[in-house]
């Protein structure tokens, strides 16, 4: 009842942590929710490992390198737009961030089913639509 | 069936208060809340309890707890110096939030362990079978930090100039209305 009533809370409040534009941050807390779901109805999430590392590539910047690219007397706000633009076009982020988000697609739909006490639809008897993305994370 | 463990009111309250915090909280700052509700537990439980249950795995799984301690300490102490403005803006340079960083990137890998030794105390005690008190879900709710730009800010400050001065406008009107009336 207690696990129940967390998971709801925490995805209601992780819709509206999305829909202000806090993807990275939204993604973490809809980690623990499955997390939570995974606990709860002994689920099994193959995707994990896979997800664990596009999470930690997010963050594997190398600090001395952007550190000694700094131009002289460059201003911390320049350096910054410069960093964020940087780090937004990075070709191994956008995968990582694609990644993530597949896993939400896929796991949003379980938890909504596990919320309107529905049958859990294990991955091979998915939806054709989500079978694909599934796929992809396997 | 094995007895469950009793905890008193003022207890249950105060992990009740941290599980709303967490379940309400998603800014990352819920894992304090979370460490917070494990460490009661754990004090309710004991440790004799939970080593028994874990055994060989026992060592690792306080291991697993003083990792997530410190992720802790680098959440709380990246919010502690924290601004409301400031979350969009946060930057590199700050060493609180490259440390912030750092222990969000820890984070999902010793997230499982957690949540499962979650579950295990929360399985020794009534509280399980209870939900947390909707006002303290709503007290939870008022420590979340409001996103906004600095451009939202300004907005707002702009529309209640505009509104204040619009009401004091009317105020005069009325009052020249009320005078040449009296007149």
């Amino acid at each position: 009842m207690l696990i129940r009533q967390v998971i709801k809370t925490k995805l209601k409040q992780n819709l509206n942590r999305e829909k202000s534009g806090d993807q990275i941050s939204s993604f973490l807390s809809f980690f623990d929710i499955v997390n939570l779901l995974s606990l709860k109805k002994k689920l099994d999430i193959p995707e994990k490992l896979k997800v664990i590392q596009a999470w930690q590539s997010l963050y594997d910047f190398d600090l001395n390198k952007i550190l000694n690219s700094l131009k002289e007397n460059e201003k911390m706000e320049t350096f910054n737009k410069n960093f964020k633009q940087l780090y937004a076009e990075d070709y191994d982020i956008q995968i990582s961030k694609k990644i993530l988000l597949i896993f939400k697609k896929k796991y949003e739909k379980i938890l909504h089913i596990y919320l309107n006490e529905e049958k859990i639809i294990l991955p091979s008897e998915a939806p054709k639509n989500i079978q694909g993305d599934i796929a992809y994370l396997d | 069936m094995e007895k469950e463990i009793y905890i008193s009111p003022p207890l249950t309250q105060l992990i009740f208060r941290h599980l709303a915090s967490y379940s309400v909280i998603n800014d990352s700052r819920q894992f304090v809340h979370l460490y917070q509700a494990i460490e009661l537990l754990r004090v309710v439980i004991g440790e004799k309890k939970i080593e028994e249950h874990y055994k060989k795995e026992y060592v690792n799984l306080n291991n697993t707890l003083i990792s997530f301690g410190k992720i802790v300490y680098h959440i709380n102490h990246y919010f502690d110096l924290l601004k409301d403005t400031d979350y969009k803006n946060s930057n590199v340079w700050k060493e609180t939030y490259r440390n912030f960083l750092n222990a969000l990137s820890q984070m999902p890998v010793i997230h499982t362990r957690i949540i499962h030794f979650f579950g295990f105390l929360l399985d020794q005690t009534p509280l399980k079978n209870r939900t947390i008190p909707s006002d303290y879900l709503a007290q939870a709710s008022k420590d979340l930090i409001s996103f906004e730009t600095e451009q939202d800010m300004e907005k707002k400050s702009l529309n209640y100039r505009k509104q204040h001065f619009e009401q004091e406008l009317q105020k005069l009107e009325e009052g020249e209305e009320k005078k040449e009336n009296d007149n």
